[in-house]
């Protein structure tokens, strides 16, 4: 039964990436993040910090994480940057998302046609969705990006900034 | 010096339920009665009460435990000693004083020591510290006991005529303690100055001298045992009979604790075995809830993706924000991983698999937690058989176990003990052996050599007509010519050697013998017992053997007998004859008679 048991494990864990955390998602949840923060803008390394807190919120004192907790996490971070940015691209191409060029590079915004999109979703996770980011965006509004790290590298102790580190090498790239 | 005698007074077996007595006067005392009337059993039991070792177990003795004896000492003091009939030590109890403490008197004989029976009679007749010749050869003493003058005063019935001299019992390494004890009764000399001498003797005596005074640290060991050697031996077999049942019960009941913690030992294991998979089913149901709580998550992430995946299939196209690219010419999907409609595909084909793998992972969590409901009957099964034998162990066979064996460690004690006793028994006895081996050695060589001992030449002739006197006096047939050989250590009458003369006779000399060693002590103021117990002196007259015996018989004897000893014998002296006919009427006046029936329906039909 052990067996069987992690065999169902590892079938789920292995069909995963191929939706999961795809442009589409990525994309959807940083849209939900830019209509909450409107008329804000973020750049892509503050998308990279919101997106961590909206999903796991409740490791830093907010509503229940929208996803449950795993043991595998760091394997998300991983590619989490590539992924926002892929996911940034797509929206943008719909005109849902712009980017526009800031002094330190390139901010992004909701798009007028954002909100109303948003609003025609009414599936469960959608909606946890919104909470969440309408909480993340609250909850950190006037933080510094670089304040909110710490946050986030607090939460994630020290191997998980060092995947950060190798995010954003590949990133930079 | 005025020399203090003994008398007897009383003597009793009392027991829980009756009592059987009786007393003893000044002068001659009879006590006739048919055979088998207890008078010979009497005579041994007053032998018993001034020291014997044992008394003849004959079943009337039974329903007594103990035996009382009441003495008195010419000087005034008058006391009761008391005994187990099975023998041990004697308590003695002052009669005159009346707030004396009972003292305990040991049975065995210590020398110069008035804490047992031996010494302490010696002492009221002023014997006590005398030592006697042992070996003539060596000049080795020993300490005078009152067995040494036990057996003058007191002649048991097969003594009385028996064909060996009346001075020794007939064993050879004690004939020359016996004639010296003789000597010092009628010179009221010991050998004390003798002493001197057995330093110089051979290794030899050196070796008697170290063995004496083994057996004396054991004869006291012995006393303080307080124990027969029968006794013990009785003791050790019924002791080692309990302990083999006992091993037996120890064994049976260990048997069954050793069984009981093997099951117990079983049960914790078969209780960990459990304890154990349900920690494991707990382990995985707490793991399989997050995995069900995934697929719950996933299942709305994925109903989400396709939701936005649809709507977002419905969002226009714009030209490339940075290039101005038209949408035509723009390759999200391929280049992007930008096919939504294959991703809201995907997304339904992945909820049905995921909704599939969520039942059957629910089916698991069903079977596991009816496996933990049932492993949680087993174990509170378990925990009650486990109580169940824990109680027994605790409660019951455990205690069992450790009493039975303490009982049984008591009993091995019990038996170290006795056979210690047994031990000292036996080596008292291969001591003895090895004395009595280098005494004959050494009487071998003592008879080569002969040497100045035994009686005095004058003292002998003296006690001779001593012995004379009394046979006349009793119309003894002949001359009644006495005198001692030296050699036999016994009387020739007439020129005949007193033993080899008939059973009768051999009595009636015998008690003479015994009669004139008092009379000649009293007069002379020499220490004695100071009484005389003959059993069956006249036997002549009840059980003649040959000729020479029914000549006897002729004669009036036996009433001269009687009468002397009752001119002769009235206030400090005492005889005490048992006899199986009456004396004759003539004398009946002058003396104390018991008789014995031997008829229930008169008189007093025996002594117990």
């Amino acid at each position: 039964m052990k067996i069987v048991s992690n065999g169902l494990w590892m079938m789920t864990s292995h069909s995963r990436p191929a939706l999961f955390n795809s442009p589409l998602e990525t994309g959807i949840r940083s849209l939900e993040i830019l209509v909450a923060a409107y008329p804000a803008a973020f750049d892509l390394e503050r998308l990279v910090e919101m997106d961590y807190l909206v999903v796991h919120s409740g490791d830093a004192d907010g509503p229940e994480s929208l996803h449950a907790a795993l043991p595998m996490r760091a394997g998300e971070l991983l590619i989490r940057r590539g992924l926002i940015e892929k996911g940034l691209l797509l929206m943008t191409s719909r005109n849902l998302i712009q980017r526009i060029p800031a002094e330190d590079g390139f901010d992004y915004i909701a798009g007028d046609a954002a909100a109303p999109f948003l609003s025609s979703l009414t599936s469960t996770y959608s909606q946890r969705l919104k909470e969440r980011a309408q909480w993340a965006v609250e909850r950190f509004t006037g933080v510094e990006t670089s304040r909110i790290r710490q946050i986030t590298h607090r939460l994630f102790e020290n191997w998980s900034s060092q995947f950060q580190a190798i995010d954003r090498s590949r990133g930079n790239q | 010096m005025s020399s203090s005698y003994l008398q007897l007074r009383r003597i009793a077996f009392s027991g829980p339920k009756k009592m059987a007595e009786m007393t003893f006067s000044n002068g001659v005392n009879v006590v006739c009665g048919a055979s088998d009337t207890g008078k010979s059993f009497l005579a041994e039991s007053l032998d018993f009460m001034l020291g014997g070792s044992e008394l003849r177990d004959i079943p009337q003795r039974t329903p007594f435990g103990e035996v009382q004896f009441d003495l008195d000492v010419t000087s005034g003091e008058k006391w009761r000693f008391y005994r187990a009939s099975s023998g041990g030590n004697f308590k003695a109890k002052n009669l005159i004083e009346e707030n004396a403490e009972i003292e305990v008197l040991k049975k065995d004989h210590g020398h110069g020591k008035i804490d047992n029976m031996s010494g302490f009679l010696l002492d009221k007749i002023g014997l006590l510290g005398k030592r006697i010749l042992r070996s003539k050869k060596k000049g080795s003493t020993q300490s005078l006991s009152f067995r040494n003058l036990a057996r003058l005063a007191i002649v048991q019935e097969g003594e009385i005529q028996q064909t060996g001299s009346p001075f020794w019992g007939g064993q050879y390494t004690l004939k020359t303690a016996e004639l010296a004890t003789i000597k010092l009764l009628l010179t009221g000399v010991d050998d004390s100055d003798v002493v001197e001498t057995k330093w110089v003797g051979t290794n030899r005596a050196k070796q008697i001298e170290l063995i004496d005074e083994l057996l004396a640290d054991i004869r006291q060991e012995i006393a303080d045992v307080g124990e027969e050697e029968a006794g013990l031996i009785a003791q050790i077999g019924r002791l080692d009979g309990t302990i083999e049942q006992r091993r037996k019960t120890l064994n049976a009941i260990q048997a069954q604790l050793d069984s009981l913690l093997a099951q117990r030992r079983e049960l914790v294991d078969v209780r960990t075995a459990i304890q154990d998979r349900l920690d494991e089913i707990a382990d995985l149901l707490t793991r399989f809830d997050l995995l069900l709580e995934h697929y719950a998550v996933d299942i709305e992430r994925l109903t989400a993706i396709q939701e936005s995946g649809a709507m977002f299939a419905h969002v226009e196209s714009v030209p490339c924000p940075l290039c101005g690219a038209s949408p035509e010419a723009q390759q999200h999907d391929a280049a992007c991983d930008g096919d939504v409609e294959a991703i809201v595909q995907a997304a339904c084909a992945e909820i049905e698999k995921i909704a599939r793998l969520k039942g059957e992972l629910q089916a698991t969590v069903a079977d596991l937690k009816s496996e933990a409901v049932s492993q949680e009957q087993e174990l509170s099964n378990k925990n009650e058989e486990y109580e169940n034998v824990n109680t027994q162990i605790q409660e019951t066979v455990a205690p069992t176990v450790s009493e039975e064996r303490a009982s049984f460690s008591e009993l091995i004690e019990k038996r170290a003990e006795v056979q210690k006793g047994l031990d000292l028994y036996a080596r008292m006895a291969k001591l003895e052996e090895r004395k009595i081996s280098l005494e004959e050695d050494e009487g071998e060589e003592g008879s080569s050599g002969a040497i100045a001992s035994g009686l005095p030449d004058s003292v002998a002739h003296d006690f001779s007509l001593r012995v004379s006197k009394l046979l006349k006096a009793w119309d003894f047939p002949g001359d009644c010519l006495v005198h001692f050989d030296k050699e036999t250590t016994d009387f020739v009458i007439d020129g005949k050697p007193r033993g080899s003369r008939g059973k009768g006779l051999r009595a009636i000399t015998h008690a003479a013998v015994t009669i004139a060693l008092l009379e000649y002590c009293l007069e002379n103021d020499l220490p004695h017992p100071g009484f005389v117990v003959l059993d069956s002196p006249l036997l002549a007259y009840f059980k003649p053997e040959g000729d020479e015996d029914r000549q006897l018989q002729g004669t009036n004897l036996k009433e001269s007998f009687y009468s002397d000893l009752i001119n002769h014998h009235s206030t400090d002296s005492q005889i005490v004859i048992f006899e199986n006919q009456h004396p004759p009427d003539s004398v009946l006046d002058g003396l104390s008679m018991t008789v014995f029936t031997g008829n229930p329906n008169d008189g007093r039909e025996g002594f117990l």
